[in-house]
């Protein structure tokens, strides 16, 4: 019905019956046959091409960047054999063209934000943050990125949920990726006594570093006064490890320096304040007359 | 990764020769021919990091043991491989020698007649801009007579280059 209406529509036939009347005759099914098999045989040379694509860019290229190689590949053949197809039916492909630029305006205006992704989309393929399998920060989500498209990125969140994020949050946001790197650092901000040597501190937190196996010998730990409360010293200890290992450093830092803590007899302190009352003199003029 | 107990200077033209020694892992192999199904190493090492900044670089385990310029002064066990690594200065400058990655993957393992297990020797020039390190093709003659018991991990024995800039330093 579509080409029957273009061809109504842009061809140089008067009249809907002598129209029909051509389209159904011989001469007529032939070229739209032929037309069909055009389109058929653009749409296998399409996907036989985006097969080619993806395993020509395999190992080389991101998932992302090789999923859009792979469409523009597969549509752009398609289209061009469509077009060839439609010119090979007697279509004037001009005026639908021009035609496709005013629908293309239209959809523009009315698909803002779709764009704002798409847009967005390749320019995070151009400054590439983060690819997928990493695990990043966004906002107040935090997840593996599980896949990245054109208009979106989709995160598995640790407590496996799936969180899709439009790209252009993505593009204006703040993002932290916490598996660019192979290495972390890991920051254990300790409250401590003013009673509390500092050197002998500083001795068994080296010593609880230097015993724990997925604590990096080099870069070596870092032992940091952070500053002096009103009832306690602040102390950052910070120690590295591998990526992998960081969940695990963690949990057996802090238990680590709790235990060496606790058998060194050094409490970590509670907030504490301490009240001085003066006794008030009880020599006034006006209770003593009393 | 292995450092000396305190950072020593090599003067240009000097060598020095020093042993550490490294953890075994133990291999559950079963069948014929034998298939590998467990490995488990007899003291686990500390990881460590090798590069010149926190972004390049390669993650390693470091040595327990400090290297040691005397043989005798060595803590070995059952559990331990010995290597003894002869490190040249042909540069024009001395050499601040802090730490060494050793590649201990392409080094062959072998048993001595008094019980120690020993690996290829390591030899490292130290040239004004890159480091030659070669694996020598037997242990040395302090180990006496040796037998192979494994080969190395990774690729076979040969000359690989290595960057400078984390050798001195």
């Amino acid at each position: 019905m579509t080409l029957i209406a273009s061809r109504f529509l842009f061809g140089a036939n008067p009249s809907v019956p002598e129209a029909v009347g051509e389209w159904l005759g011989v001469e007529g099914r032939l070229e739209i046959l032929v037309a069909l098999l055009i389109a058929l045989g653009g749409w296998v040379l399409a996907r036989v091409c985006a097969g080619l694509v993806t395993r020509a860019l395999s190992g080389r290229a991101s998932a992302q960047q090789e999923m859009i190689s792979r469409r523009v590949v597969q549509y752009g053949i398609f289209i061009v054999a469509l077009i060839s197809a439609m010119r090979h039916a007697g279509l004037d492909t001009s005026v639908l063209l021009g035609a496709a630029g005013i629908v293309t305006v239209a959809l523009g205006f009315a698909s803002q934000t779709s764009a704002s992704n798409l847009i967005s989309g390749f320019f995070l393929m151009g400054e590439k943050p983060f690819v997928v399998g990493d695990t990043i920060i966004v906002g107040a989500t935090t997840g593996e990125v599980i896949n990245v498209g054109l208009m979106s990125a989709q995160l598995r969140t640790f407590d496996n949920l799936l969180v899709r994020i439009p790209n252009e949050t993505l593009l204006k946001s703040e993002l932290t990726n916490l598996t660019h790197f192979p290495i972390r650092r890991l920051d254990m901000q300790l409250r401590i006594d003013f009673e509390t040597s500092l050197d002998a501190l500083r001795a068994i937190l080296l010593r609880v570093a230097e015993d724990n196996p997925i604590c990096m010998t080099s870069p070596e730990p870092l032992f940091l006064i952070t500053g002096m409360g009103e009832s306690v010293m602040n102390v950052q200890f910070s120690v590295w490890s591998a990526r992998v290992n960081f969940v695990d450093l963690r949990n057996s830092m802090f238990i680590g320096v709790k235990e060496a803590l606790d058998a060194a007899g050094i409490q970590l302190p509670v907030p504490r304040q301490h009240l001085t009352i003066h006794a008030e003199p009880q020599t006034r003029g006006g209770l003593s007359e009393e | 990764m292995i450092r000396p107990e305190q950072p020593f200077a090599l003067f240009a033209g000097d060598e020095a020769v020093f042993y550490f020694g490294s953890p075994l892992w133990l291999e559950l192999t079963a069948g014929d021919p034998p298939r590998p199904l467990l490995e488990l190493p007899c003291v686990r090492p500390s990881d460590t990091w090798f590069g010149p900044s926190t972004r390049e670089g390669e993650l390693c385990y470091a040595a327990q043991t400090r290297a040691r310029m005397d043989l005798e002064a060595i803590d070995w066990g059952p559990a331990r491989a010995l290597t003894r690594v002869r490190l040249i200065n042909s540069s024009a400058q001395t050499l601040h020698f802090t730490r060494l990655l050793v590649p201990i993957g392409r080094l062959g393992l072998f048993l001595a007649a008094d019980g120690r297990h020993w690996t290829e020797g390591l030899r490292a020039n130290v040239g004004t801009e890159v480091v030659d390190c070669e694996v020598e093709t037997a242990p040395p003659e302090e180990a006496g007579s040796v037998e192979r018991v494994r080969e190395a991990r990774r690729g076979s024995s040969g000359v690989f280059r290595r960057a400078l800039v984390a050798l001195v330093g």
